[in-house]
């Protein structure tokens, strides 16, 4: 009796999904049969993993697939190591991996030499937007201050950045499209760029909106988003597009698989963290971490990532020839 | 003295593995290429600290070959090598039980071998290995080791969900 | 007064028995070598997303303090360390237990940790926003010099030996460069190796090094008839002269330890160290260190404990973690909707004055745990060495593998457990070794992220006050051990020449 349920559930999350396949949701009967080993490129505890480790909860507590997804935390080499250990895995379906957008800059720095399309795409299970602050006693009032400052005196403003992820290639594709030129700094993660910039180590660095939110009472300013349009939590915060230098970039979190995966099991567990992400808790502790809970599917988010690749390499010559500059 | 001589040979290796450590660095870090931001690179550190060891290892060299002596650790953080013997050390006992270690690693990597009966098989031998071969005892040994490996298993396996197989 | 509540909470049935039970899975942790407190942290944290989030922090801290002292029991009793910190309380504590005084080596240690916790407590409370305002204040350049001052500890770590001591510290910094490059993002030194493209981590060498290598030594050495270490525990119990006698010691160590709790990267291991070194420096006695000194293990032992409190200064004001047991702890307030930093302190102070109260009273759990439990231990470690030796091994390879799930790890382990055996035949210094593996990229990275500040400019290495003020000290503490050694000699020439006949040879046993 439990069984035919859980098909029948299967089939329905399936079906309710946006994935008109028909023939996978029958084939995905019966899989997974035991447990899916979910690989994760962060350490234990960093904010993607919290993520990823409320999907498993629910996915455990309402038996959203037949087994449990078990997550499997390898850090090392910044990530690559992970994805690495992904993209080699057996296409079973019984290997996938979750990881944020380093998986597309890391090809940029010559880390890899593969980016998402060495996989295939289960889906994107959140978002965050993200813009440039600096401090409130800082020179600058506005993101004009700083493009005016940048144009006089070139590579002088300090960004602290994090060398190879989106805090430092936003800013990069930002000064490409607003003609000026940064000094960066590499610092590290969120709070310890925060940090750099209370000690007036460096003027400006990259946030995600809800860190803005976060670091307000510290003393952070926002002064440009880089989204289509302008932030409901953050209403007095330019886009970049509005003052001329159309920046969009947006922080994904993205579930993947070996290449070659049947595409009747990943849409079984496409199907099940969407599910997952409905659950009323689960979305309560999205809006507390402050990500966007929104799902986007394999397809769908293949277009958009390939999309980005233009960008993102063109920021990665960049970071080449700076490098090819230095050898003078 | 046996003790010195060991220690004399020990010390010749040491200086050939930092020499051999150094060289290889030093190769591979100058094909490195410099960095976009700042002056130093990925490779100004390596360089000049296998400079230094080179430099290090040849005064050691320079010390030896003038027949003074390269003074020792003042404390020995690993007691039991190369220290006064009142009993009679046993070599291949300690290199058998690296070995041993050595493929129970193997083991482990590959996963075609499951966590339980490999720690039960390691247990055994490692634990044969460092007593006297009697029947008795290495009964002990066997049950000690059955059990301990099935706790292990139960608990980092079942209960942690640490990714064995 | 809410810290008091927090207090009283924690006497509450639920509330005690998850800290009782925090710390000693902590201290069983930290007695086994190869599983770490970070390791245990990690695997409890998924059990944690279910628990309130009161307590959920009171457990971990409860764990990451007993973790933290449980290293003491394996370093005294099988000179084998059951935590990286515990390094050099194998060397001083060891020798002391072997002397017939295992209870007093405990003892000691045991009243070091908790008088470290303590005292870290104290300025965790008391002076957290000061502290994390200089915190804030130290920037690249500044922690360089700083770790540049903590490096210099090489020179004082090989006396006797400076040639090897220092080409061991050299060597520990090329272990640590292959990799991924923090300041540039490139990868380097991976020799075409795909595994090593993720580097060697600190705790598989540490592990090699220490733990692989004694347990092949201890084979070496089976047929020797120890006398077991006794299980009479006379002297567990520190005297109130103790404390007046070593009380500097503690309060000086204690300090290093906070001050180094509070640099990002550094940790406990090294804390211990520098410690060690500057007791041993300042010493009346300094040729005892390594021969069962009690001054090093009151020196090892509050600084280690001392950084626990000094970590969590920066975690809980700025939300910068230190190292893996402080991301962990970080992760299981994210999940809970806890951001640290001052809205922390400001909409949850519940949480925090947990944190500050668990802190302080899982120390004193610890202290009566491993005291009542010693007996117990030390029982246990009369096992025949058959059964303790490969046990050993099983746990180093658990905790290897478990730190990035990649059996890659577990070779690393044994590769430097050789590595440990051919410096100790060769009777190389092993501690200059862990300074330079850890320090190194710490090191290089803040020099390169000043410089990226700098646009290249060297500097605000002499404008900078502190910097440069950290800079001179550091070439003051180099020639230290050289005045010293050439005032010794020269002392004992003068005795010589009176006519009496020195005592003491330094460097040799």
């Amino acid at each position: 009796m439990t069984k035919l349920t859980r098909r029948t559930a299967l089939k329905l999350g399936a079906a309710a999904g946006l994935m008109p396949f028909g023939l996978g949701s029958a084939r995905a009967a019966g899989y997974p049969e035991k447990p899916v080993r979910t690989i994760i490129p962060i350490a234990p505890g960093g904010q993607t993993d919290v993520v990823l480790r409320l999907l498993q909860s629910a996915i455990d507590k309402q038996k959203l697939l037949p087994q449990p997804l078990v997550v499997i935390n390898n850090a090392a080499a910044g990530g690559s190591a992970g994805t690495r250990l992904v993209k080699d895995s057996e296409p079973d379906g019984y290997t996938i991996g979750v990881f944020h957008m380093g998986l597309l800059t890391a090809p940029a720095m010559s880390v890899v030499d593969y980016d998402h399309g060495a996989f295939e795409l289960i889906g994107q299970i959140g978002r965050t937007q993200v813009g440039m602050g600096c401090m409130n006693a800082s020179r600058f009032k506005s993101i004009k201050d700083v493009v005016a400052a940048a144009k006089a005196k070139p590579e002088t403003i300090t960004v602290a950045m994090n060398i190879g992820l989106l805090p430092h290639f936003v800013p990069l594709m930002f000064q490409q499209d607003a003609g000026i030129a940064f000094r960066y700094v590499q610092a590290g993660g969120g709070a310890v760029r925060l940090k750099s910039l209370l000690g007036n180590h460096t003027e400006l660095s990259l946030f995600s909106g809800p860190e803005f939110l976060l670091f307000k009472e510290q003393g952070l300013r926002p002064l440009v988003m880089f989204s289509e349009s302008r932030a409901p939590e953050l209403p007095e915060v330019p886009t970049a597009k509005e003052i001329g230098a159309g920046t969009v970039f947006e922080e994904r979190i993205i579930a993947f698989a070996p290449k070659g995966t049947p595409r009747g099991r990943l849409d079984a567990v496409a199907a099940a963290l969407k599910a997952a992400m409905n659950d009323p808790e689960v979305d309560a502790r999205y809006k507390g971490l402050g990500i966007d809970r929104v799902f986007i599917d394999g397809p769908k988010l293949k277009e958009i990532l390939d999309g980005l690749r233009g960008p993102i390499n063109k920021v990665g010559d960049i970071v080449k020839k700076a490098r090819a500059e230095k050898k003078g | 003295m046996q003790q010195d001589r060991i220690g004399r040979i020990a010390e010749i290796a040491y200086i050939a593995v930092i020499l051999g450590v150094a060289a290889a660095v030093w190769r591979e870090a100058s094909t490195l290429p410099p960095a976009p931001y700042d002056p130093l690179g990925p490779k100004f550190f390596p360089t000049w600290v296998s400079y230094g060891l080179a430099a290090l290892a040849a005064a050691m060299l320079a010390r030896l070959a003038l027949g003074r002596k390269l003074g020792r650790a003042a404390q020995s953080m690993v007691v039991g090598i190369g220290g006064a013997a009142s009993h009679a050390p046993s070599p291949w006992t300690a290199a058998l039980t690296l070995l041993l270690g050595c493929a129970y690693a193997a083991a482990f990597g590959f996963r075609g071998i499951p966590f339980l009966p490999a720690t039960a098989v390691y247990l055994f031998l490692a634990g044969a290995l460092l007593g006297p071969l009697e029947r008795r005892r290495l009964v002990v040994v066997a049950a000690f080791a059955v059990a301990m490996a099935a706790a292990l298993d139960f608990l980092f396996r079942a209960v942690f969900k640490l990714d064995l197989v | 007064m809410p810290l008091l509540d927090a207090f009283i909470h924690l006497l509450t049935p639920q509330a005690f028995v998850i800290l009782l039970a925090g710390v000693a899975l902590g201290i069983s942790v930290g007695v086994l070598p190869g599983i770490t407190a970070g390791m245990l942290m990690a695997l409890t944290l998924p059990f944690t997303y279910h628990m309130t989030s009161v307590n959920a922090v009171t457990l971990l801290v409860a764990m990451f303090v007993g973790g933290v002292s449980g290293g003491l029991i394996t370093a005294t009793l099988m000179r084998i360390p059951g935590e990286p910190n515990a390094i050099m309380t194998c060397l001083d504590g060891y020798q002391l237990a072997r002397r017939g005084q295992p209870g007093r080596s405990l003892g000691l240690g045991n009243a070091s940790s908790v008088v470290g916790g303590t005292l870290s407590w104290g300025v965790l409370v008391l002076l957290a926003p000061p502290i994390a305002g200089v915190a804030v204040a130290l920037g690249p350049f500044e922690n360089f010099a700083i770790i540049v001052m903590a490096l210099i500890l090489i020179s004082s770590l090989s006396e006797g030996a400076f040639l090897k001591g220092l080409s061991a510290g050299l060597l520990g910094m090329l272990v640590s460069f292959p990799g991924i490059d923090e300041s540039s993002g490139m990868l380097r030194l991976s020799f075409g190796f795909i595994a090593l493209e993720g580097g060697l981590n600190s705790l598989p060498v540490i592990l090699g090094v220490f733990a692989v290598s004694q347990v092949v030594a201890d084979a070496l050495n089976i047929e020797e008839r120890t006398d077991a270490i006794e299980s009479t525990m006379r002297g567990i119990f520190v005297s109130l002269r103790d404390y007046a006698v070593h009380g500097w010691n503690m309060l000086r160590s204690s300090l290093i330890g906070i001050w180094i709790g509070i640099l990002p990267g550094v940790g406990a291991t090294i804390a211990s160290i520098v410690a060690y070194t500057t007791a041993k420096n300042l010493s009346r006695d300094p040729d005892r260190f390594g021969h069962g000194s009690e001054e090093a293990i009151v020196a090892a032992e509050s600084a280690n404990n001392a950084t626990t409190g000094g970590t969590l200064i920066p975690l809980l004001t700025l939300g910068i973690p230190g190292g893996l047991t402080d991301s962990i702890l970080l992760g299981a307030l994210v999940i809970h909707n806890l951001q640290p930093g001052p809205l922390l302190f400001k909409n949850n102070p519940e949480i925090v004055n947990t944190i500050f109260a668990t802190h302080l009273v899982a120390h004193f759990a610890m202290f009566a745990m491993m005291t009542l439990g010693i007996t117990v231990f030390a029982r246990l470690m009369r096992l025949p060495r058959a059964f303790i030796l490969p046990m050993v091994i099983v746990f180093s390879v658990l905790g290897a593998f478990a730190l990035n799930n990649r059996a890659f790890d577990i070779g690393v382990m044994l590769a430097f457990g050789m590595l440990g055996v051919l410096l100790e035949l060769a009777k190389v210094p092993l501690a200059p070794f862990v300074v330079g593996l850890v320090l190194a990229p710490v090191a290089e990275a803040e020099l390169r992220a000043g410089l990226m500040s700098s646009a290249g400019s060297f500097e605000p290495l002499l404008t900078r006050p502190i910097a440069c003020t950290m800079l001179l000290l550091s070439a003051a503490l180099f020639v230290w051990p050289f005045v010293r050694e050439r005032r010794r000699a020269s002392r004992i020439m003068a005795l010589d020449q009176a006519g009496t006949s020195p005592v003491n040879q330094g460097g040799i046993r």
